[in-house]
This record gives C-alpha cells, structure tokens and sequence, in this order.
C-alpha cells in the first residue's frame, strides 16, 4: 500500500540567536543552517496494517506525513501510496487518502459540525447514498448524534477530536494518517478515539499511520511500530519483539517481613538482585533468562514472608527513553 | 529609576521586534517613499492647475508629506493595541488591578513605546534620503532654529496628545465589547481631522476653523507646519498652549473613563 | 491494458460535484458565518463604507478648492474613482481568501487546501468571501450614478462598451494584483506590505485619470510592468473623447494577459512552496 524508498529531504533554516547584539548582526547577515529531515528513508506499509510511528520532535515524522500526503516534495527519492506518486497527482491522490492533524482543524468554525460534513462531501465530491452511509456508521461508531448541530466552537476537545476524525473518513479513504490524535484529550475520549481507530482497521481494512507521542495509544492500536531519528528509520519492528529485546528486568515489590537479615540478602539466586529493603518492604530486579518469576517466589517464601506481592514490566515509555538512548536520537 | 526599567525594556523589546523582520522594515519604508511620491505629484497637479488657489509652498508641502511618511507609524490612527483590547474582552483585565502599578500610566507607556519605537526605525532613512531631493520634491532644512525648536517640542506633544487621544478608543472597548468599530470611526475621523488624508491648510477655510476648535488640528498637523515654517514663529507659543490645553483635557478623560469602565469589570466579576 | 485501467479508475472516481454549485455551497456558508457576529459585521461594513467616504471626501474638498485638475472636471474624476472603487471592492469581496493568504500559509492552513482535491486557485478562492466590503461596492455604484448623471458625455454605444472594458479590466487587475500577493507569500511572509503600492496604490493613484501626475514614466510603469494604465487611463481617454484610438477602446483586455502571466507565477509559488514546505 505504502512504499518509501530513499526519500531525502533537506531544509535551510535561518538562525537567530537572543540579545541586541545578535539581532543587529542578522539584520546585515543572515546564517543558514541546513537540516536533514528526511535522510534515505525507506520502508514499506500493507494493507489494511495499523502502524504506530514514533520519534522525538523534530525526527522527521510530520515531514514525512507532508510527502505520504502529497504536500512536500522530497529532494530525490520515490514513494508509492496506493498505487500513486502524492505529489505527481495530487487531486487523485488525496481522494484517497484521509488526514487528522491533532492541532489543525478543519472543521468550521462557527457553524454546525454537520454543515461541514455536508460541505466536505461536496469538496470530495461523495455520492448521497455513500455519504449518507458513512455518516451514519460514523455518527453510530464515535457517538456523534448529539453534536452533530452543535457549532464547532462549543465543542469540548474530544468532541472535536471525534468529529475531526469523522470528517476525514466521509469519502471512505483507503489510507488514514494521524497525526497526534489524542493530544489534550481526556482519558475517556481517548478510549473512545482509540476503540474506534481499532476497529475501523478491523472492518473497513483502512491502513492506518499513528504518529504519536503518547506510548498508551501505540499499545492499544498497533502490532508494528516504526522508529524515526534524524531522519532514518532506526528500528522496523512489532512491539512484542522489541519488548522482547527490551525488558531484561522486571521489578517485583515484596509486603511482608524479615528482608533485612544479613542471611536473606547473601543468599538470593542467580539473577535476582535487591534494590531497596527495610523490615516490612523489598523491592527486587529480576533479570529475564536468568532468573524465572517462580524461582524468585520459590526463594522468597522460603526464606521470608510474604503478605503481598506485585511483579511490574518497565512501561512503554521507559523502553522507548531506552531505545532513544541506544539509537541515541 | 525603578519605575522606568520595565518601560525600557519593554521598548528594546519592540525594537528588537521590529529588527528581527528586515525584509519587512525595507519594504516599509520602500512603500513609504511611494506614497509620498504619490501625494506629491497630486499635489503638484492640483497647484498647476490652479496656482492661486495653492495655499502653500511646494518645499512646505514636500516637507510636510515627507515628515508625515517619516513619521507615519507615531501617528497611526489605525493602529492600536491589541493585547490590550484581548484582556479588555476575556477579562483578564481584572488581574491587572492586581499589581502595584496605576493601569492608565502603564497603558499609555505602552501605547507611546509602541509608536515611537515604530517610528525609530523608519524616519530617519525618509528623512536622509529624501533631503537630497530637488527642491520642491525632498526635505528641507528647518524654517529656522527657532523653528526647529519649536518642532521639537511641539513634536513630542503632538504625540502624547495622539497617544490620550488614542487610550480613550482603547477604553471604549470596555463598554462595546467589540473594537472593529471603534477602530474604523477613530482612524477615520482622525485620518481625515487630523491632516493626515489631505494637508489642512489645503481645506476650505470654514473647515479649517471649525478643526482649530478639536484636539485634532493639533496632532501632526501642528509641528509639520512649524518646521517648514507655515506657521510663523510668534504664533508658536499660542500652539504649544493649545497642545497642552488638550493633553490636559484629554488624560482626565482617560483615566475617569478607564475608572468606569475597570468598575464595569469588577461588578460583572470578569 | 491502459484504457482497462482508466475504466477502472473511473468507477472509483465518483462524477465531482460542479465546482460552480460547491461555490455557491461556500457562499451560503460565509454568509451563515458572517451571521453569527451580526454586530461585527455592520460595524465593519459601516467602517469599511466610512474609509472610502472619507477618500471621496478628500477629493471633494480639492476639487471645492482648485474645481479642475489638469483639465479633468469633478465629474470626470468621480467617474475614474467609481470605477477604481468598485472594481477594487468587487476584488475584496471575492478574493479576500488570496489578501489574507499569509495568514493560511504561516498557520498551515494551506496544508489542509492541499489536502482537498481540488483546484488550489479555487480552494483559496473559497477560504474567504468578506460581504462586509459590499458597502464600499455600494458607495462605488452611487458615485458612478452620480458622475454618470452629472457629466456632459452622451452614452453611445461605444462610450458604453468602453465603460464596461474599463471596469471589467479594472477588476482583472486588481484581482491578478490580490493572486499575486498570495503568491508572493510562498516566498516569503516578510516585506509583503511591498504589494500594498501597487494594489491600494493602484487604488489611490488610480482615483485620478493617470495622467495628472505629470510623469510618463509613471504611466509607462502602469502600461507594461503592471497595467494598471490600460484598464483606467487608455479607455478613459477614449471614453471622454480625448481619443479616438481603438487601441486604448481595447486595452483593457490586455489585463487578461497580465493575468495569466500572475497565474503562472501562482503555479511556481505552488511548486515552491511542495518543496519547502513552509
């Protein structure tokens, strides 16, 4: 569906530094530094996959978004979307394709949501009988009915959100990009947002590109991540292998008594070390492949006493600062 | 001392603004240069036209197009503060009771920085390059020194004047909600009053006298016609006067309407 | 296989919708919006009435002093600013989407126009439409009536063709003038205020019959750079019968050309702008 091949992008960026001095010297000359967006990007996309794509700011991830969509032109390089080069044609390109940006509505401003429904068929030029289809299971599937009439600018942020998401999906698109979908939402429109991101994946088969900060939306959606920095793809893989690679400790919190013998603590197995101890409460790191959850209990209640116990894996976020650090982006 | 630091710094700010956008302040002052030119010839046009019925000189009206270019944003009726107008509206105009500083004297700091650093950027490059013009065409000296003194001064109230003359419009918008009028009422009737659509010595007569009984005859108008030496330096005195009588009318007005208007705020609870 | 393909595109590809209607579809929405703020709204086109009222004031009040300028009457001169005026404000109303453009550029706007499968042209043509101008329109439309009534020239059938060239043409330039200011903007949003010489310039300058500035080369710049000229001074001339020339009966539809040529430089700003990005 999606093919990147060796995509290079480079910009020039004026400097500008604080203080009078600066600002004087600029005013006569100017320094330019170049930046590159997009350094040999490659990779490739299926149908109907849902792939999650991260990175820190400024990794390149909107810039590519820009030419998936057809609004950049990159420096050299080729890409295929559904079957088109975006920038080579663009009107039939975007037909195809559905766009959110977090912070860029589309949406019109002071008139009912269902206005700009109506308006946006038009510009996409949708059959009646298709839009009113779509309108209905959108309006059903992200729960829209009561604000359809609403103007935009009463609406609450995930109101909007839901309906920004709607208005991109009215001309069935075959791809939907999304960038930074759940940005400022509450915790419910988030589960809302997501749910319906999954299924639609699930029913329609859309191929679905999350950019995303936020660790809990690339878990509840996609099986595939990729990884951006400096413009490069620095990891392709599914999120259940690079937790694989990732998780070499878990940390277990031990309630209970008799942590704090000198005997206790000499006598751990392989594998299992002590963080912290005080009489009543341990918490311990136990290595993956060295030492298995059971060995550890097994250790545990035989020398100790155990009132409660909690084993924890390192969240998402935790691996992806790791593997920024590893990829030291 | 202390009192004025946040003042300065908020000046070099604007100015530093203002440097940051080369291109534009080139393109300013380029359009700048075109306009004057424009009026120029037109008024030229209209003096062959008609030689006796010409009022003034053609150095006295090149002077004064060319000082009204130079300082065109010091006196920009159109322009106003907006950040002022936004907390007016959301009424985050009540936190600034807050603070230990009188609102009126902060505003119309703010206000004059806003203009004179504006205006810093652009005159002087107007003024050097247009005084190497043929005569009737660029700038000119002064009248006189004596003249040129009373420029000065009459300069500086002109645009304290300008700047009273232009908080009240800010305040109003305490009791419209909504400056888009206001903004078009005050530019224009200001724009035109003022002198600075057409001169006003090239009004008819009864127009002229009825101005001279406004604030606004005494905004630009005034020390334009003092340098080129239009009006004679013995009337200079009744001038200054007059300035003053209106900035003293004009700031009571602003700071009493501000009283109001803060009070409408507070009852309101923002 | 090629044309087996085209058939099938165009069985996906649904008949579009006729870009005619969807502009009246925006027009009802920029009305309903405009609606919203209704008080706004007259404020600004009270206001906006009020700026030109003070402009034709200002003429008023020269012509009250000197009654001629080089050997134009009053009437004449209404009759120039009219046209000037309401070609001018007919460009604001619909055409206020490519004045504003460095707004949509700098916020990314033009980023979702590029999402729409649409012509460019015609999605910044439907960003904005300012009905608030109309009253300026209006007050063009009185002051024509009045200088038509109140001159001494008989309407024949040609001075009426060349009337109409004149505003037609008019209108083209300014709004070539507006596409080009946008298009400026892919550029550079720095040092615009350069394009406003030539369109409220071109407004000012052209309330007078060009000529009175005592410069040809004033009306050499606004003949071939930017032909302003052609569409007011030329059929003027031919209009008050200081010319019988076909020539400048016709010139205004050398604006068309003028046109094309800022078309052209859209494109390429376009261009610009896909492989930069900002």
């Amino acid at each position: 569906m999606i093919d990147v091949r060796d995509i290079c992008k480079t910009f020039r960026v004026a400097r500008r530094d604080a203080g009078m001095k600066n600002t004087l010297k600029s005013f006569l000359h100017r320094e330019y530094t170049e930046i590159h967006a997009l350094d040999h990007l490659t990779f490739s996309i299926g149908a109907g996959e849902c792939v999650g794509y991260i990175g820190p700011n400024g990794a390149g991830k909107s810039s590519t978004v820009k030419v998936l969509s057809g609004i950049l032109t990159p420096d050299s390089g080729t890409c295929t979307v559904a079957g088109r080069i975006p920038w080579k044609d663009r009107r039939a390109h975007v037909a195809d394709i559905g766009v959110v940006f977090g912070q860029r509505s589309q949406l019109w401003w002071d008139v009912p949501v269902i206005d700009t429904f109506s308006l946006l068929r038009d510009i996409f030029s949708v059959p009646e009988d298709v839009y009113r289809r779509n309108l209905d299971e959108l309006c059903e599937r992200l729960d829209l009915s009561d604000i359809l009439r609403t103007p935009t600018r009463q609406l609450s942020l995930g109101q909007r959100m839901r309906c920004e998401i709607a208005a991109s999906l009215l001309h069935d698109p075959k791809i939907l990009f999304l960038d930074e979908p759940t940005i400022g939402l509450d915790a419910v429109s988030k589960l809302a947002v997501r749910d319906f991101i999954k299924t639609r994946c699930r029913d329609h088969g859309t191929t679905v590109i999350l950019t995303t900060h936020d660790m809990q939306d690339i878990e509840a959606l996609t099986e595939r991540i990729l990884l951006i920095g400096h413009g490069r793809i620095l990891r392709d893989g599914t999120l259940t292998a690079l937790k694989e690679e990732f998780i070499t400790a878990r940390r277990m919190t031990v309630l209970g008594r008799g942590f704090d013998t000198p005997d206790f603590s000499s006598s751990l197995p392989h594998g299992m070390h002590l963080c912290e101890a005080s009489a009543d409460r341990a918490v311990f790191s136990v290595e993956v492949g060295n030492c298995s959850v059971s060995a550890a209990v097994a250790h545990l209640s035989a020398h100790a006493e155990i009132r409660d116990l909690t084993v924890e894996n390192p969240s998402l976020d935790q691996i992806v600062t790791q593997l920024y650090e590893v990829y030291r982006v | 001392m202390k009192h004025i630091k946040p003042y300065l710094t908020f000046f070099s700010m604007r100015i530093r603004c203002g440097l940051q956008y080369r291109t534009a302040a080139l393109a300013g002052i380029a359009t700048q240069f075109c306009w004057g030119f424009m009026y120029i010839m037109l008024y030229r046009a209209f003096r062959e036209s008609n030689p006796d019925a010409y009022p003034m000189t053609e150095a006295e009206t090149a002077c004064y197009i060319w000082l009204q270019q130079a300082f065109l944003q010091m006196f920009a009726s159109w322009s106003m503060e907006n950040d002022l107008i936004a907390q007016i509206k959301n009424g985050t105009v009540a936190y600034e009771l807050c603070r230990p500083v009188a609102l009126y004297p902060m505003w119309f700091c703010k206000c004059m920085a806003t203009r004179v650093a504006k205006a810093a950027l652009r005159f002087l490059p107007i003024l050097c390059i247009t005084a190497f013009l043929p005569s009737g065409w660029g700038m000119t000296l002064p009248h006189s020194p004596t003249a040129f003194l009373a420029f000065l001064c009459s300069m500086l109230l002109s645009a304290i004047l300008m700047v009273a003359m232009m908080l009240p419009a800010h305040i109003a918008v305490f009791f419209l909600m909504n400056e888009g009028g206001i903004r078009s009422i005050t530019a224009n009737v200001i724009d035109f009053c003022s002198g600075s659509l057409i001169p006003l010595p090239l009004l008819p007569v009864w127009m002229q006298q009825m101005l001279s009984f406004t604030p606004f005859a005494y905004l630009q108008n005034t020390p334009y016609l003092i340098y080129s030496g239009y009006y004679p330096t013995e009337q200079v005195p009744r001038l200054l006067l007059i300035q003053l009588v209106w900035i003293a009318v004009l700031i009571p007005i602003g700071v009493i309407m501000m009283k109001c208007g803060l009070r409408r705020v507070v009852i309101q609870g923002g | 296989m090629m044309r087996l393909f085209h058939k099938n595109s165009n069985q996906t590809q649904p008949k579009p919708y006729p870009p005619h209607r969807l502009y009246l579809r925006f027009v009802s929405m920029h009305i309903c919006t405009a609606m919203e703020y209704k008080s706004s709204f007259f404020m600004s086109l009270f206001g906006m009435t009020l700026t030109s009222a003070a402009s034709l004031a200002a003429i008023a009040v020269l012509f009250n002093r000197f009654h001629t300028v080089d050997g134009y009457t009053f009437s004449e001169v209404l009759l120039c600013y009219s046209t000037i005026l309401m070609a001018f404000s007919l460009s604001e109303i619909w055409l206020r989407g490519f004045d504003t453009f460095s707004g949509q550029v700098q916020s990314g706007g033009f980023d979702r126009l590029l999402l729409r499968p649409r012509s460019l042209l015609f999605s910044v043509l439907c960003t904005r439409i300012e009905f608030a101008r109309l009253g300026r329109f209006l007050l063009g439309v009185t002051v024509m009536i009045i200088a038509c009534t109140t001159t001494e020239l008989v309407w024949t059938p040609a001075r009426v063709t060349a009337y109409l060239l004149m505003l037609i043409g008019a209108t083209v330039f300014f709004c070539a003038l507006m596409i080009c200011h946008a298009a400026f903007c892919f550029f550079t949003v720095e040092g615009l205020e350069f394009m406003n010489i030539f369109t409220h310039g071109g407004k000012e300058l052209g309330s007078y019959p060009l000529d009175i500035y005592g410069s040809p080369a004033l009306i050499y710049f606004f003949t071939f750079l930017v032909p302003l000229a052609c569409a007011q001074y030329y059929p003027f001339l031919y209009l008050t019968d200081r010319s019988d020339s076909l020539l400048y009966l016709f010139s205004p539809l050398w604006t068309f050309v003028f046109l094309g040529a800022v078309l052209i430089f859209w494109r390429i700003g376009v261009k610009h702008y896909q492989s930069t990005g900002s």
